[in-house]
């Protein structure tokens, strides 16, 4: 296309390219071909504009906000880490406004008489928050100013509240760049965004370490669950998702193993994403193993997890809620991260979680499944001399506090632009 | 108006240097050879002026260039666009910088046109025969097979070119190569039935530029650097033979001396502007400045030398001026505001 483009504008001006030596010439052709870029590029832009433009003109923001504090909660995969947090504010008096997307929230269920106002999903949502008016804007999801959320005018700070114990490395790019403040789990990750600061030469922002609300959620609702005693040594399976994961790698061999040992009950978690983009695999999985094998599907993995007496996985988040919260011992086999399009990418340092997986975790690999009752006597061994190091203070600090620091640190902020 | 004040000048300014040369030497072909090294020479500062603009963003585009391969692995759409425009933006990079490259062209553009326009509509040389040329004012025909009648000024041009193609390619990729050597060939079928004259000071240039390659490209072994300076003193000892020769040729100490303070001029400022530029914000604005300042204190310098040799135009001499005026007064203006 570009090349019959070329000969047209050589038609055209003959005259005028008559004098070309090759190193004009190709700086030409390089110039055309920038020129074209350019005008894809700013037509993208402007097509994009546009669209936002007049999405604000016909949805006019009806709802003025008077709260000085807004919590946004896009969906149900954050209950768990807004539910102490709400608590803690309730505790205290502070005034708030809670927004959320989906018509079943559970806040709303679990929570009576709270300020709240329902925003709708995608573009209305968006929208909505893109005209906001409040004093701080406390938000899980990532990506501000950079996806279709953007920074509001009548929005003094935005504050990200990290939703996963292993942090914001996992993150698609420059998801935390444009947020006035970012809640961190521990300081390795407060690191972690300070050096991407520095490597983009952006303003340094309001980093705060206040370990991980949900583990202080989840740490209260294990009490409440009742475990089914059994003779049997539970294991619980969760992979990642994608090629690299447990389940696409060895799934059929490593279920097939556990399950001609007889003396273990397998429950088998597969990742949300699996749920969504692995469909066939897991149809097979099921009606392969379908009596053997319970499957978990819930909203958390809480059940799952406090049943289990040991687990196997790749190197998933999961693994960190394990022994943070119980401290029982975990089978992991390393899969290869692929970080395209992730802030951690081409990085000198190993990412801080890596680091503790494999400290912390028994690492096996894939031949090791072959070897006759190989994994039998790993699990059994395993189960007999517990973790021995369970202090992870370093990594998960207030821990079952995370959510009384949390709100302090949105107090002192909100505190802070009222003067 | 364009014309007028870009364009015509500058015709008038190639047109003087070859009659100057003509003058002396009463040698149309001898003359357009020394008219398009001066040309070149003149241009060269420039020339790499932009060259360095153009490295300066191959680099920074090379190293986006990676991150976008990756990110176009992941995303799509919306969310691409809007994570390419976050990556332009952290680096301060627009594609439309891109076109910096341009400078180049930009610079040589009206010398271009006005030689272009000079030579093929100059009458002067209709008609006139020199050496194997039966007319330096159409194609020349050299080669007779039967009836037809075949251009052979056309070949040697393009011959030029494509070594000089392949010298500039070297480190580059295919695609550029051969987009280059259509070029090569698109002009060798536009430029076929021009005249001799016309396709011989483009056959200097393209030798210029092949040597300029040659001596700029640190792949090039020593020996190929020899034997070119070599073939370089060879044909300028050649010309110096033909001139001798011939009895017309009687250049005064006094129009040397002229001539040389003149390009000296040229040089200092066109160097000055160069040496002087940090590139920051606002390095277009600056870039763009430089070159027409010193591309206007060409025209003046040489319109200052037009009255000495009696090609008198007072109307574009004071054009020139205001113009000069004008652009050193906004680069002063932009110095001051932006070097802080």
């Amino acid at each position: 296309m570009i090349n019959k483009l070329f000969i047209i504008i050589f038609i055209l001006y003959t005259p005028l390219f008559s004098y070309l030596d090759p190193g004009t010439g190709s700086m030409l052709l390089s110039s055309i071909i920038a020129l074209i870029a350019t005008m894809v590029y700013s037509a993208k832009n402007f097509f994009y504009n546009i669209r936002s433009f007049i999405n604000k003109m016909f949805n006019k923001n009806t709802h003025k906000n008077v709260s000085s504090i807004v919590l946004y909660n896009e969906g149900n995969q954050y209950f768990s880490t807004f539910y102490p947090v709400i608590n803690e504010m309730i505790k205290r008096d502070i005034e708030f406004l809670y927004l959320y997307s989906g018509e079943d929230d559970l806040i709303i269920k679990s929570i009576e008489n709270i300020n709240s106002h329902c925003i709708g999903v995608s573009n209305k949502a968006f929208l909505y928050l893109n005209t906001l008016e409040a004093d701080v804007c406390v938000m899980t999801t990532p990506g501000l100013d950079i996806f279709q959320i953007k920074r509001s005018a009548g929005v003094k700070h935005y504050m990200h509240l990290h939703h996963a114990a292993s942090g914001t490395a996992g993150y698609k790019v420059f998801s935390t760049d444009c947020f006035d403040s970012v809640l961190v789990p521990n300081r390795a990750d407060k690191e972690f965004i300070r050096e991407l600061e520095q490597e983009r030469n952006i303003p340094k922002k309001i980093i705060e370490v206040t370990g991980t609300a949900y583990l202080d959620y989840f740490s209260q609702e294990i009490e409440k669950i009742n475990v089914e005693k059994s003779n049997k040594i539970n294991v619980l399976i969760s992979p990642t998702w994608g090629e690299h994961g447990l389940l696409s790698k060895i799934g059929f061999e490593l279920i097939e193993t556990l399950i001609s040992y007889k003396s273990f009950n397998l429950t088998i978690r597969p990742h949300p994403q699996s749920v969504i983009y692995e469909k066939k695999l897991l149809e097979n999985l099921k009606t392969k193993f379908d009596k053997n094998v319970q499957w978990d599907y819930e909203n958390n993995a809480l059940s799952s997890i406090v049943k289990a007496d040991i687990m196997i996985s790749d190197f998933s988040g999961i693994i960190l809620d394990f022994l943070f919260l119980f401290n029982k011992q975990v089978i992991a086999m390393p899969s290869e991260f692929n970080y395209d399009g992730k802030d951690y990418i081409n990085r000198d340092t190993s990412l801080w979680h890596t680091d503790f997986f494999l400290k912390n975790t028994i690492v096996i690999n894939e031949s090791h499944i072959k070897i006759k009752d190989y994994l039998k006597n790993l699990i059994d061994t395993a189960i007999q001399d517990k973790n021995s190091d369970n202090n992870h203070d370093e990594l998960n600090p207030f821990f079952k506090k995370s959510a009384i620091k949390t709100v302090d640190i949105i107090e002192k902020i909100s505190k802070g632009l009222e003067k | 108006m364009i014309y007028d004040l870009l364009i015509y000048p500058l015709e008038i300014f190639l047109k003087s240097i070859l009659e100057y040369f003509y003058f002396y030497t009463n040698d149309y072909i001898i003359s357009v050879i020394l008219l398009s090294i001066i040309v070149n020479i003149i241009l060269l500062p420039a020339y790499n002026f932009s060259e360095k603009l153009q490295k300066e963003e191959n680099d920074i585009k090379g190293k986006l260039e990676e991150k976008i391969k990756e990110f176009k692995r992941v995303f799509k759409g919306s969310e691409l666009h809007a994570v390419i425009s976050r990556l332009y933006k952290i680096n301060n990079y627009h594609p439309i910088y891109a076109l910096k490259s341009l400078s180049g062209f930009m610079i040589q553009l009206p010398f271009f046109i006005a030689a272009f326009y000079m030579l093929s509509e100059y009458e002067a040389i209709k008609g006139v025969k020199s050496y194997l040329f039966n007319d330096l004012g159409s194609p020349d025909e050299l080669l007779v097979l039967g009836l037809f009648h075949i251009n052979i000024m056309p070949f040697i041009m393009t011959i030029i070119n494509l070594f000089a193609v392949f010298l500039y390619t070297k480190d580059m990729t295919s695609s550029i190569r051969n987009q280059t050597l259509m070029l090569a060939l698109v002009f060798f079928v536009l430029l076929y039935n021009s005249p001799a004259l016309l396709l011989l000071y483009w056959s200097v240039n393209n030798v210029f530029s092949l040597i300029k390659n040659i001596f700029t490209n640190s792949n090039i072994n020593k020996e190929l650097k020899y034997l070119s300076l070599f073939v370089i003193s060879l044909f300028t000892i050649v010309i110096f033979l033909i001139l001798n020769q011939n009895a017309s040729f009687n250049m005064k100490t006094k129009d040397i001396y002229i001539l040389g303070v003149a390009l000296l001029v040229i040089g200092v400022i066109t160097f000055y502007f160069i040496k002087n530029f940090s590139f920051g914000k606002y390095a277009f604005v600056k870039l763009y400045l430089a070159i027409y300042t010193s591309f206007l204190a060409i025209i003046v310098s040489w319109a200052i030398l037009i009255d000495k040799i009696g090609l008198q135009d007072g109307k574009y001499t004071l054009y020139s001026f205001l113009l000069l005026y004008m652009i050193i007064f906004l680069f002063k203006k932009t110095d001051d505001e932006y070097f802080k």
